[in-house]
């Protein structure tokens, strides 16, 4: 039973002990596994993430996806810190979809990895659930021997006490039933895993093929389906002729849907076939008919809304100081649609049976998959049982739900296990992108080179106009769409932000580093700017207005320092420092230009080379730092890929950027050589860690660029801008 | 019915000789290591070795495999392996069985390759970018490995 003030008390214990601001449900203390949607390994169960079975293997379970970013080692981490157990030794196991293993922030109780929250959210319970586990354990042991609690001490799995010894799993069975105590987690100068650097969990399946990700599922009896959605964004079905589909080798059946009233899907046409290569060459053969969207939508008409919402003014978000400054007269900064391209086409494996609804998914959302489906199908929710593989990459992509919704669909159709992959082709051409953004600066530098004034104006869609659209007229503005220009870092005394909301029928997400991506780039480009433009160092200028930020001017020096900024010698470097999910990160990146030859010696332009990037990362606490500059070298590496040549297409109201062909992700050899430093900073808790080196990388490139050849680089992608030495390469 | 050497082991399976080796491993044997991620042969996550050599296996078909030797990430067992955990490569991990195998593939034939033989041979896509610990792991396994033996200098006397 769980009484109110134990939680109560929890909660405190929550943020007291740790300083954090998430509490620790009940539910992760108390747990029961035969509610469980998926019971797990027989077991004694110490609260929702610790099993332990009679041979002493003890289970913990992650609640949070892997999808790279190492989150089923680092909170293994924690619980194995505070149970006194070598990593090498446990099981990790990812949670079933239960409200047990909710995110502990208090923001929808659902089940989600995304944000770079989990282990921002999970260290403080993780630590006391791991410190519960290991206070039963004592007890237990002191009960059996007739010893006190202070006397017993564990290590290694095993609880001594002088002559006395047992391992967890001889005294699980007895912890198990003993009334939860009250424990706290270990102080900071008893870590003797947390802060060091194991060998991440999962690497080693991940080298010789055994790894299970969502496309490797292979439940016995299943059919394979792809699907195909209208290329125009919003049409409806109208027809579907599959008389030649049906007539090719292993097609079992062709069907149709509609979207669902819902909302989390569109209309789709599916073919099922006996191997996804036979559903794969008959969908080419459906002709279906769609009717409406917006086919007059291209790229032109898509710059040209972006650039009409420039225009005039907008919402009034943010207004600071006596004077405020006008837009007008400003420079205009402008970034395309993105696509996640993670390198796992969307997949689902359903089957509906016995009253369930059984589905193995590579999903960031549990919670929102659960409320879907059950949505959709109309079942409760505690019909589905959802298992998370490994994602091939999420991204924010993976936390949408329409591909799991609809493979539930088609499950329910046909009665039988069906597993729906995605070309990659449907993939590209129905994302959930990354918007696009246009932005106006304007600004003043007094002559003593301080920024006097600031505006900006923000045009582009609301990423959460979808989720909700009755709200956002009361939203407070700085949600996922005016970060790093709402809580400033640098000292402005007059500031002004507008924004212009945009309805375009394209489908916007949550895009790795959300709108950090692109507000980090317009910022710390036009910082530059200005810096110029009062003839300032752009190092200096920034620690000059950084005075009332002490984690950014740290790192602004740290990262000058690293690349040795006050002796470029000829070099040519650009640095951005941006703040997301809880961290900073400075960055300076160095580059070469050259010309490009167009051939017979003639040059039709230049050729943009990333050589080093610095990268100092200021994300808290840190748990595991071989993680975080891991994370940070995958994330300069994907905004260069960004900044480079990433931009999603549009003609006749349809996405036309149909594979890796037309979007060029970053090769290794275009990968500069990358230093990072991780910087356990003044935070006692941890930041977020898989997304904030993504922004600052675009604008530490284009103010390289004009440290190189004196232009500004206000567009992306770069490659492919003009300049008075011609087109960029990359 | 197309046959061909699978990890060492003769084979052959009932399907279209058209058919793309890559759904043949998957399907067909259950070899899910080799991923799909393009189908047009532009991100090498299905890299197998075909005799020895890097080859995109969604755009190969298992007709043009008769009668050779085809080598998945489970019949691997060679030093990027070990080099791929050393320097733990790998984040979401999708990609790595392609690029192991382009790498196995790259060293078997240039055992010590220079940076720029490493950049033109590792062309497949890593979303997560883990090219910086590649580059590494491929520097450890080259480093590791036994090379080839070079013309020995004349014997000299000893002290």
């Amino acid at each position: 039973m769980i009484n109110l003030s134990r939680r109560d008390i929890l909660r405190s214990a929550g943020g007291l002990l740790l300083g954090f601001a998430f509490p620790i449900s009940p539910e992760f203390l108390e747990y029961d596994p035969e509610g469980s949607p998926n019971r797990g390994p027989d077991g004694e169960w110490l609260g929702a993430y610790v099993c332990i079975d009679p041979q002493g293997v003890v289970t913990l379970r992650v609640p949070a996806s892997e999808m790279g970013q190492g989150v089923h080692t680092a909170l293994p981490m924690i619980l194995a810190e505070e149970l006194d157990l070598d990593l090498a030794t446990v099981r990790v196991e990812m949670a079933p979809n239960s409200i047990a293993y909710a995110h502990p922030s208090d923001v929808g109780k659902t089940q989600l990895t995304a944000g770079s929250g989990s282990v921002r959210g999970w260290w403080g319970p993780m630590a006391i659930a791991g410190a519960t586990a290991r206070a039963m354990l004592v007890e237990a042991a002191a009960h059996r021997w007739g010893v006190s609690v202070g006397s017993c001490v564990t290590a290694g799995g095993r609880v001594t006490c002088g002559e006395h010894a047992a391992t967890y799993g001889d005294l699980a069975a007895e912890a198990a039933v003993l009334t939860v105590p009250e424990a706290s987690p270990k102080p900071r100068r008893s870590w003797r895993l947390v802060g060091t650097e194991p060998q991440r969990l999962d690497i080693p399946s991940k080298t010789n093929g055994a790894a299970l990700f969502g496309i490797d599922v292979d439940v016995p009896g299943a059919v394979q389906a792809t699907v195909l959605h209208s290329p125009v964004f919003g049409a409806r079905l109208v027809s579907v002729d599959d008389t030649e589909a049906r007539k090719l080798p292993g097609v079992i059946d062709v069907l149709h849907f509609k979207g669902s009233e819902t909302g989390h899907t569109s209309d789709f046409v599916t073919v099922i076939a006996d191997t996804f290569w036979h559903a794969r060459v008959a969908i080419v053969s459906v002709v279906a008919t769609w009717e409406g969207g917006r086919s007059e939508l291209d790229d032109a008409t898509i710059e040209r809304e972006l650039m009409d919402g420039l225009e005039h003014r907008g919402q009034l978000c943010k207004k600071v100081g006596a004077r405020p400054p006008s837009v007008e007269s400003g420079v205009t900064y402008q970034v395309p649609y993105l696509h996640h391209a993670t390198m796992e086409p969307l997949t689902c494996t359903a089957h509906v049976h016995d009253d369930i609804v059984e589905l193995w998914a590579p999903t960031q959302a549990q919670g929102f998959t659960e409320r879907a489906v059950a949505a959709v199908l109309g079942v409760p929710h505690d019909a589905i049982v959802l298992h998370t593989t490994f994602l091939g990459g999420g991204f924010g992509r993976k936390s949408e739900v329409d591909f799991v919704v609809e493979a539930a669909q088609i499950a329910q159709a046909v009665g039988k296990p069906v597993k729906v992959t995605w070309t990659r082709e449907e993939d590209f051409s129905h994302g959930f992108y990354r918007p696009a953004f246009g932005a106006r600066l304007n600004g003043a530098v007094d002559s003593a080179g301080r920024i006097t004034d600031l505006s900006v104006r923000l045009s582009g869609p609301n990423i959460l106009t979808r989720f909700v659209p009755f709200l956002l007229d009361g939203l407070p503005f700085g949600f996922f769409v005016g970060e790093n220009f709402f809580d400033l870092p640098y000292s402005v005394p007059n500031q002004r932000l507008e924004y212009n909301r945009l309805e375009l029928p394209i489908p916007t997400g949550f895009w790795r580093s959300v709108s950090a991506s692109h507000n980090g780039f317009f910022r710390e480009c036009f910082i530059d700017e200005l810096a110029h433009g009062a003839g300032v160092d752009p190092v200096q200028f920034r620690l000059d207005h950084l005075v009332d930020s002490p984690r950014h001017h740290n790192l602004v020096r740290r990262v000058a320092d690293m690349a040795d900024w006050d002796h470029r010698d000829g070099r040519f470097l650009g640095i951005a420092v941006v703040e997301s999910f809880g961290s900073i990160v400075a960055e300076v990146a160095q580059i070469r230009v050259e010309d490009h030859l167009a051939g017979a010696g003639t040059v039709d332009g230049i050729v943009v080379h990333v050589e080093r990037v610095w990268v100092a990362f200021d994300c808290g606490r840190c748990i595991h730092r071989g993680i975080i500059a891991a994370q940070a070298q995958g994330a300069v590496g994907m905004g260069l890929s960004v900044a480079f040549g990433e931009r999603m297409s549009f003609s006749g109201g349809a996405a036309v950027t149909p594979n890796f062909y037309a979007y060029p992700v970053l090769k290794l050899g275009q990968m500069p050589e990358i230093e990072v430093e991780v910087i356990e900073g003044a935070l006692d808790q941890p930041g977020g860690v898989g997304e904030p080196a993504l922004p600052p990388i675009a604008p530490a490139v284009c103010n390289a660029i004009f440290a190189a050849i004196g232009e500004r680089i206000r567009e992306l992608p770069i490659a492919g801008q003009k300049t008075a030495r011609g087109v960029i390469f990359v | 019915m197309p046959s061909f050497t699978l990890n060492s082991r003769p084979v052959s399976v009932e399907v279209d000789p058209d058919t793309p080796l890559l759904w043949v491993l998957r399907e067909q044997f259950a070899l899910t290591g080799t991923k799909f991620g393009c189908g047009v042969g532009q991100c090498g996550a299905c890299t197998v070795h075909v005799e020895g050599v890097a080859t995109r296996s969604c755009i190969t078909t298992v007709g043009g495999v008769e009668g050779r030797a085809v080598r998945t990430i489970e019949g691997l067992d060679h030093p990027v392996q070990k080099a791929w955990i050393e320097e733990q490569v790998p984040q979401c991990g999708y990609c790595q069985s392609g690029q192991i195998m382009a790498a196995a593939a790259l060293l078997d034939a240039h055992p010590n390759p220079d940076e720029a033989t490493v950049a033109d041979s590792m062309t497949n896509l890593c979303r997560c970018a883990t090219y910086a610990r590649i580059k590494k792991a491929i520097r450890r396994a080259a480093d590791e490995m036994p090379q080839p033996i070079a013309p020995q200098p004349p014997p000299t006397s000893t002290p």
